[in-house]
């Protein structure tokens, strides 16, 4: 055989250029890893509450378009108003999902 | 260098590596690895800004469904409106009058600004015109990030300056996070569901309780009076549900003037905010000082400084920790039940700072929405 492919065959130059080949690819799926990362980021699971007041019971729903705090949504026992006391956030703290990921370790 | 042996394909390659191998190092010296470099990083900005103008676009589309779903007219004459519209900063070199001059040009931002939604939504009620405000301006500020971004890397064409390349690629990834936060906050805005910033009214809300009647006493700014630890408590917040920030300094200013005339001169003022943490910090927590806690350009904060330092009132102020997304978006659990802790500190300044039958002025600061 001529001795260009014996070069080619040479174990050294394989490795050489397999190394070479996976740094690239690497190089690239972290860019594309980061990209899928960032577009993760704008696809969270948040479910927004409401806390209704009936004196000093509570209960606790699922927001409804049109509530804010302080609407009165009804009459409680006794003859009370139901008002909406409370509306927030579950499972959008940042630290929280900053320290699920490891990224901060406190 | 070693020269190709006659009919060797083995000398042939040696010599075109060899060549390689020189051309490389001249390439080095000439700069190609920079360029190489400034190329890599055009790439990675360019693939995150295409993120950000999604973002953008995806918040005007929101903006102009929402007009027109509450009976807009001439929306995309509103939106382009909205999107370019700018205030001139006010000369500072001069510093004399400058909170007047700024005041002036808030309040022709704000006119303007209903001006121009009472033409476009005639037939919606002010809350929903107040929230199309405020998603409009988020979306003229994505707007002008996707610009500001392109600016940049067509300058560096222009001019070869790949510093300002570099220093955008670094930037990039808290560029994408920021914009992330603004078409988060779109959707609370769209529905009008409170938002971490809300804090301070809903403290306010809260130490006022249910059955208190609200009365407007400035423009968008409302104050109701209490009855708290023996002391009258006179709770100063924005005008909700719609998304308002009002004029809460103004409307300290009023109120305290009204009653020192009336003879029931507070004794503490205390203002409750929003304030925003560092990173290593815990959302919710509860910081006290003095001053005004408020944050807005000065307008507002001088308000407080002066009309306390007029009439001799102690300032305090009370924070609640949060990052700037979080301010933004709707309102976290970790921050609702922090306002809980925020009233137990006011009512502790008012029993350490005052004595039963005193009168109390509390300002809880921030963006109203979705809090009556």
């Amino acid at each position: 055989m001529d001795s260009g492919i014996n070069l080619l065959n040479n174990e050294l130059f394989q490795i050489v250029l397999l190394t070479i080949l996976m740094a690239i690819l690497a190089v690239f799926s972290a860019r594309q890893a980061a990209v899928a990362r960032m577009t993760a980021l704008q696809k969270r699971e948040e479910k927004i509450y409401v806390i209704e007041a009936c004196g000093s019971s509570e209960r606790k729903r699922e927001y409804k378009e049109g509530d804010y705090v302080g609407k009165v949504v009804g009459d409680c026992e006794g003859g009370n108003k139901a008002i909406i006391k409370a509306i927030y956030v579950e499972g959008s703290s940042l630290t929280e999902r900053s320290k699920s990921r490891g990224l901060f370790k406190i | 260098m070693v020269a190709p042996q006659s009919g060797g394909l083995a000398g042939w390659i040696s010599a075109i590596s060899q060549l390689l191998f020189l051309l490389f190092f001249v390439l080095i010296f000439l700069g190609a690895n920079q360029r190489f470099q400034v190329y890599m990083w055009k790439g990675d900005i360019k693939q995150k800004l295409a993120i950000i103008e999604r973002m953008a676009l995806e918040t005007r589309e929101k903006t102009k469904e929402f007009i027109i779903k509450n009976k807009g007219k001439n929306v995309d004459n509103f939106i382009k409106k909205a999107m370019d519209f700018f205030i001139i900063s006010p000369v500072d070199i001069e510093p004399t009058d400058i909170i007047k001059r700024m005041d002036n040009l808030f309040s022709s931002r704000r006119s303007r600004f209903k001006g121009l939604l009472k033409d476009v939504m005639p037939e919606s009620d002010e809350n929903v015109r107040t929230r199309a405000e405020s998603v409009a301006e988020i979306s003229s500020a994505l707007n002008y990030l996707v610009k500001v971004i392109k600016h940049i890397l067509l300058l560096e064409e222009k001019t070869k300056n790949w510093i300002m390349v570099m220093q955008l690629q670094i930037l990039m990834p808290m560029l994408v996070n920021i914009a992330n936060a603004y078409r988060r906050a779109t959707d609370y805005f769209l529905k009008g569901v409170p938002i971490g910033d809300g804090a301070g009214p809903l403290v306010a809300r809260d130490l006022a309780g249910p059955n208190v009647e609200w009365r407007e006493i400035v423009e968008d700014t409302v104050v109701a009076m209490s009855k708290v630890e023996n002391r009258t408590l006179y709770l100063v917040k924005a005008k909700g549900p719609g998304s308002n920030v009002g004029r809460p300094g103004f409307a300290t200013e009023v109120l305290i003037k009204e009653l020192s005339e009336n003879g029931q001169k507070p004794s503490l003022l205390v203002t409750v905010d929003a304030a925003l943490k560092l990173e290593s910090e815990e959302t919710g927590e509860i910081a006290e000082g003095v001053g005004a806690a408020i944050g807005d350009p000065g307008p507002e904060k001088i308000r407080f400084e002066r009309i306390s330092s007029e009439y001799e009132i102690p300032l305090r102020a009370v924070v609640i920790k949060m990052s700037e997304e979080e301010a933004i978006t709707g309102m976290d659990k970790k921050i609702y039940e922090a306002t809980k802790k925020a009233i137990e500190v006011v009512k502790r300044i008012i029993r350490e700072t005052t004595k039963e039958g005193d009168v109390v002025v509390v300002a809880g600061i921030g963006n109203s929405m979705g809090i009556l």
